[in-house]
């Protein structure tokens, strides 16, 4: 005889203001194989559970049915409340009289009948409930960060110190991303470079890290604790082995011409040769496209000159499997190249620059020494124009949101273009003004105040040429007036976007993106490093668009979520997946077709009574995720998820029936 | 007591009846005043606008003939008071401004202080040292104390009272027995030196704090600035309860020290104030 | 930089900002556009543009939109947005120092207002002290509003506050060695 526990939650007046919870009690009260019903305002609050567990123990209860909210929300937190009054925790069904309800209807009489007919059907399906164990998984204690960036970076350097071996996998030829890019960063106008190499050096150095530059992920295979990635070393054709970095072969490499990715095309590099003077590992790689050797079989003056003989012209790809625990995706954002707006004329005007490129106009180690010149005539701007949002928060242009670090990034660039160049006349043209961080407000009204920047509020509507220069025509609508600056070079804060590839990325880990291609966080306020595949989490700004701090503080979130990871001993599986009931399956295979996570094998059995060898299909436990297709494919009904069977489903429909 | 007295040009004008009341309750309270000695017009609106040299170098040539008097000042006009106040602090942080002036030396300029009448009340003279004196406690009025601007701002250069929630008027008025309504546009500006000009601004502003001193329970207003006494006896509407009478805070002494209405000017006020007195018992 | 009014096309002038500082003793480059001032201008209702657009049309150079504004001359100085700034700036001082620029060079889009502290100045020097007649004489004369605010002239009058006869002050000449220099017209 079942001796049914039923708690009904008020969850304050999200339910109660609906259903009337007194009277789901009551009813429940009068329902088969219930011994013990009753209402509270939290049941997940600490006294609301101890009414549970002392009910268990009280009123010798051998199955519970929460009457709440959704079970996304708390199905582990009265899992684990009745597992610790002793009972097991799938012996715990979930009434959601919340979302399903009183969420959704108005009228007081009907939601209450309606969440008395839910506790019903999970009285009815938890009476049919049995007790289902977990199993025990293997654990590999290794991680693979993807991207070395500076959130990369720092979630490898974090989980290598906590003890644990890391694979830093980085697709350029060294590491550090962005950041490396950057002149001196807000508010506290620390060079990037030199904040940066300190950790990029500690991340080649540590014993505990190992890094794969110049590669790429291939393909994931796997779950939680048990991955299998599949990693391509692009062909570097240096030996990097060997290579001391001594610089003999791209200072000799006659080929000098090609567009920098690393400047943003507004400086040369050679077809051998590292992306920065600081590069980590300090190995050059060679661009196939453009190396006279590789294209031609002409020239061949790196090899001759290389005093440790590294140069491999025959070098390929190499394809090599590793096993992880854990990923980490720290894969980066791009920049917008400023050609959202035609009426800005970037790529008609040279003048008409990214932030981006500003910063490499304005580093000391970019295509123009630190000094900021046209790119037209390579002569210092007498005037410059700062176009905030050009790009971002603007939905007729497919980019809404706001891209969180320009506000900053062009105060930035007004106060490092002022400090050098005092007598540039500067106007910013804003929207309004983000400095939501520790000391940011103070760092933009100084650089309006102290290096005399005049902000205009207002978003200009177009940019033309007149003489050799450029007008930027806009409004301030403090004046409530239309104006006109004569510029000599201007500078776009164009909008952050997700990787071009980030979809591509995604679906080989099987994660989420949103609408604009950033990876979907498991829930954006309380899990943002995580996402909804177990063992796979984020970090820096591929989830969103976010500044040096947040990147490493994101980073610090995810390595901490791979470090707790790591630290059991093994994982638990899932008990409620599916189960084959070997005697009755006749190896027809239809649920191994069907299977999205193809977590279904075929097995060779020996019959028991014809003695026959035969076909069974057989669930791989650790991959199945419980979806159920496969039960609902199987044509002799061999197959069950174990919790979900049918028994227990239709006992639930039919009752409502009654 | 012995103070310098600076009356300024209204107090000897169109604000007659201030002048009295302040005369009259001094005399009653043992103030003896001593008016400067060839005080001149402190600048009031015009001189700030027109030049800041101009208004503190007015306000400076007062001070300077104010110290031969002693080593403090009572401005009852608070337009007055702000500009001697202002230019007190000029002679500490501006002092280049005072060059040239016949007679005026920054230090003993900046060394003068000024009073505003509920500033002298509160600070020079003491409140327990005026309810020791009420003869006759002011209750059965319900005044609206109203400071105006310059009493209390700016901040830095008044140094005195709350200036967004001001109450030493209320406190004084408490003091002397009566009951100040609770209200929230104490420090709402009358329109000031536009009433001639743009008349109908001054009509907006004076229209507006009158309805509100109404709504909280009030039956007059009491100011200690001649200009906003002005502007709202003549400029307020008339309706159906007729005008508001504005008394000035000197006023409210001395009729709590028993003096009769005819000796504070009462007499001179725009809107006759007897009919309010008579029924409070106060007259 | 250049605005476009429905007066015609102003063009900034990069010495006003530091014209206007040094006349008010205030810096108007750190004035945050953040509209507190215009918010709580006791006269903001009678305004063409807040005390926020004046002072921002200075802090970029705009002379004549700033000198040609109403506001500047209806500032009571009531003192409440000096009172109020986030960046401790004297915004009143400023707007009247804005309308001191604007009287030395001749300009005045508020002519009545200006007709009343030219009056003012007249009477000051004469006597040193105020004389009220002698100044609403010629402000009436000066705006030709003879008839405005007769009734309470006379009310005034019959009250004994409206004195017929100047008072004077031995201070007078200091006064007028003061007014020789100030204000610049």
């Amino acid at each position: 005889m079942a001796r049914t526990g039923v708690f009904v939650c008020h969850c304050g007046t999200n339910i109660a203001k609906t259903v009337v919870c007194e009277q789901v009690a009551q009813a429940a009260r009068a329902m088969p194989g219930v011994v013990y019903a009753t209402d509270y305002r939290y049941i997940c609050s600490a006294p609301g559970q101890q009414l549970i567990q002392e009910a268990i123990r009280d009123q010798n209860l051998d199955s519970v049915v929460v009457a709440s909210c959704s079970p996304r929300l708390h199905e582990p937190t009265f899992r684990r409340c009745v597992e610790e009054a002793g009972l097991n925790p799938y012996l715990m069904e979930m009434a959601n009289i919340r979302e399903q309800c009183s969420w959704v209807h108005d009228d007081q009489a009907l939601a209450t009948a309606k969440a008395i007919a839910l506790v019903r059907a999970a009285v009815a399906k938890v009476q049919r409930n049995e007790p289902l164990f977990s199993e025990q998984l293997p654990l590999t204690k290794r991680a693979l960060v993807l991207g070395g960036g500076i959130a990369g970076i720092q979630a490898a350097l974090d989980i290598a110190d906590a003890g644990y071996e890391v694979l830093l996998v980085e697709r350029s030829p060294s590491i550090g991303g962005h950041m490396a890019q950057f002149d001196k960063t807000f508010p506290t106008l620390d060079c990037a470079a030199c904040i940066l190499t300190p950790k990029m050096v500690d991340a080649a150095s540590h014993p505990n890290i190992r890094l794969l530059t110049w590669s790429e992920l291939e393909s994931v295979q796997g779950y939680v604790g048990n991955f299998e990635v599949t990693i391509r070393q692009k062909a570097r054709y240096v030996d990097a082995e060997l290579c001391i970095g001594c610089a003999e072969c791209w200072v000799r490499c006659p080929v000098k011409n090609v567009p920098a990715e690393f400047d943003e095309g507004l400086g040369p590099r050679t077809a051998i040769y590292v992306p920065f003077p600081q590069a980590v590992p300090l190995v050059p790689v060679i661009d196939k496209e453009h190396c006279r050797y590789l294209t031609e079989g002409k020239c061949g003056v790196c090899a001759k000159r290389c005093p440790k003989d590294c140069i491999r012209y025959d070098d390929e790809d190499k394809l090599s499997t590793e096993q992880v625990g854990a990923l980490v995706v720290a894969t980066g954002f791009d920049v917008e190249k400023g050609a959202l707006y035609g009426e800005y004329g970037y790529g008609q005007y040279e003048n008409v620059i990214t932030g981006l490129e500003f910063e490499r106009l304005v580093n000391l180690s970019g295509p123009t020494e630190g000094k900021v010149l046209r790119p037209s005539d390579q002569q210092p701007p007498q005037t410059v124009v700062f176009v905030q949002c050009a790009g971002s928060r603007d939905p007729a242009k497919g980019v809404p949101y706001c891209s969180r670090v320009c506000c900053m990034y062009t105060a930035k660039q007004v106060l490092l273009l002022k400090e050098k160049h005092p007598e540039t006349d500067v106007y910013v043209f804003y929207l309004d003004i983000r400095a939501g961080g520790k000391n940011y407000e103070e760092f933009v009204q100084r650089v309006q105040d102290e290096f005399g920047a005049k902000y205009i509020r207002g978003r200009p509507s177009a940019i033309f040429p007149s003489g050799d220069k450029l007008v930027v025509r806009g409004a301030d609508t403090m004046l409530g007036l239309p104006v006109e600056v004569e510029a000599d070079l201007v500078v776009l804060a164009s909008p952050i976007l997700a990787r071009e590839d980030a979809k591509d990325v995604a679906r080989k880990l099987g994660l989420d993106t949103d609408q604009h291609s950033f990876f979907t966080e498991a829930h954006p306020k309380l899990r943002p490093a995580e996402t909804l595949t177990a063992g796979v989490y984020l970090a820096g700004g591929c989830q969103f668009a976010k500044d040096i701090p947040d990147a490493v503080a994101s980073a610090g979130a995810a390595a901490a979520k791979v470090v707790g990871l790591f630290a059991k001993d093994s994982l638990e599986s899932e008990p409620m997946i599916a189960e084959v009931d070997e005697a009755s399956c006749v190896g027809c295979l239809n649920c191994l077709e069907v299977c999205p996570f193809t977590a279904i094998e075929e097995k060779q059995i020996e019959d028991p009574r014809t003695k026959q060898v035969r076909t069974v299909a057989s669930v791989n436990a650790a991959i199945c995720e419980g979806c159920g297709t496969c039960a609902a494919a199987c044509p002799s009904k061999c197959i069950t998820v174990k919790g979900f069977k049918d028994s227990q489903l239709l006992a639930a429909i039919d009752i409502l029936a009654v | 007591m012995r103070i310098a007295y600076f009356p300024g040009c209204s107090l000897h004008g169109t604000a007659r009846d201030y002048g009295e009341s302040v005369v009259a309750c001094c005399r009653a309270l043992g103030v003896e005043l001593v008016e400067v000695p060839d005080w001149v017009c402190c600048g009031a609106s015009t001189a700030p606008t027109l030049s800041h040299r101009l208004a503190v170098g007015l306000g400076a040539i007062n001070l300077a003939q104010a110290a031969q008097v002693g080593d403090a000042v009572l401005a009852p006009c608070a337009a007055c008071y702000n500009r001697l106040k202002m230019a007190g602090c000029a002679a500490q942080t501006e002092p280049k401004l005072l060059d040239g002036l016949e007679g005026v030396e920054a230090e003993k300029v900046a060394a003068v202080r000024v009073y505003s009448m509920p500033e002298f009340l509160v600070e020079r003279y003491g409140l327990d040292a005026l309810r020791e004196k009420v003869t006759r406690p002011l209750a059965g009025l319900h005044p609206a104390a109203y400071y105006g601007c310059l009493l209390v701002r700016p901040p830095d250069v008044c140094q005195f009272d709350d200036p967004e929630q001001p109450h030493s008027m209320d406190d004084i008025l408490r003091a002397l027995g009566g009951e100040p309504v609770v209200w929230y546009n104490k420090t709402d500006c009358c329109g000031g030196m536009l009433s001639p000009t743009r008349t109908e601004v001054v009509s907006a502003l004076t229209q507006r704090l009158v309805e509100r001193a109404r709504q909280a329970g009030a039956d007059c207003l009491v100011t200690a600035c001649p200009m906003c006494h002005m502007n709202v006896e003549s400029r307020q509407a008339a309706c159906r309860d007729g005008r508001l009478p504005t008394f000035y805070l000197t006023d409210m002494v001395g009729l709590a020290l028993g003096l009769r209405p005819e000796e504070l000017g009462l007499k001179r006020h725009l809107v006759d104030t007897l009919p309010l007195l008579q029924a409070a018992g106060l007259a | 930089m250049i605005a476009y009014t429905p007066s015609g096309v102003s063009t900034a002038n990069p010495a006003f900002a530091e014209q206007v500082n040094a006349r008010s003793g205030q810096r108007v480059q750190k004035c945050m556009r953040c509209g507190k001032c215009t918010a709580g201008c006791a006269v903001g209702l009678a305004m063409d543009v807040g005390p926020a657009a004046a002072i921002h049309a200075a802090a970029l150079g705009f002379e004549d939109i700033a000198l040609r504004v109403h506001s500047i001359w209806l500032c009571v100085g009531c003192e409440t947005c000096t009172a109020r700034c986030p960046q401790d700036i004297d915004v009143a001082r400023v707007m009247k120092a804005l309308a001191a620029m604007a009287y030395e060079r001749g300009l005045a889009t508020e002519p009545e207002v200006r007709s009343f502290h030219k009056a003012f100045l007249q009477n000051l020097a004469g006597r040193g002290r105020l004389h009220e007649l002698d100044l609403m004489t010629r402000l009436k004369l000066a705006t030709r509003q003879l008839f405005k605010d007769v009734g309470l002239g006379m009310r005034l009058f019959q009250k004994g506050k409206l004195r017929l006869l100047p008072q004077g002050s031995r201070g007078v000449n200091k006064v007028r060695a003061l007014l020789r220099s100030e204000p610049k017209e």
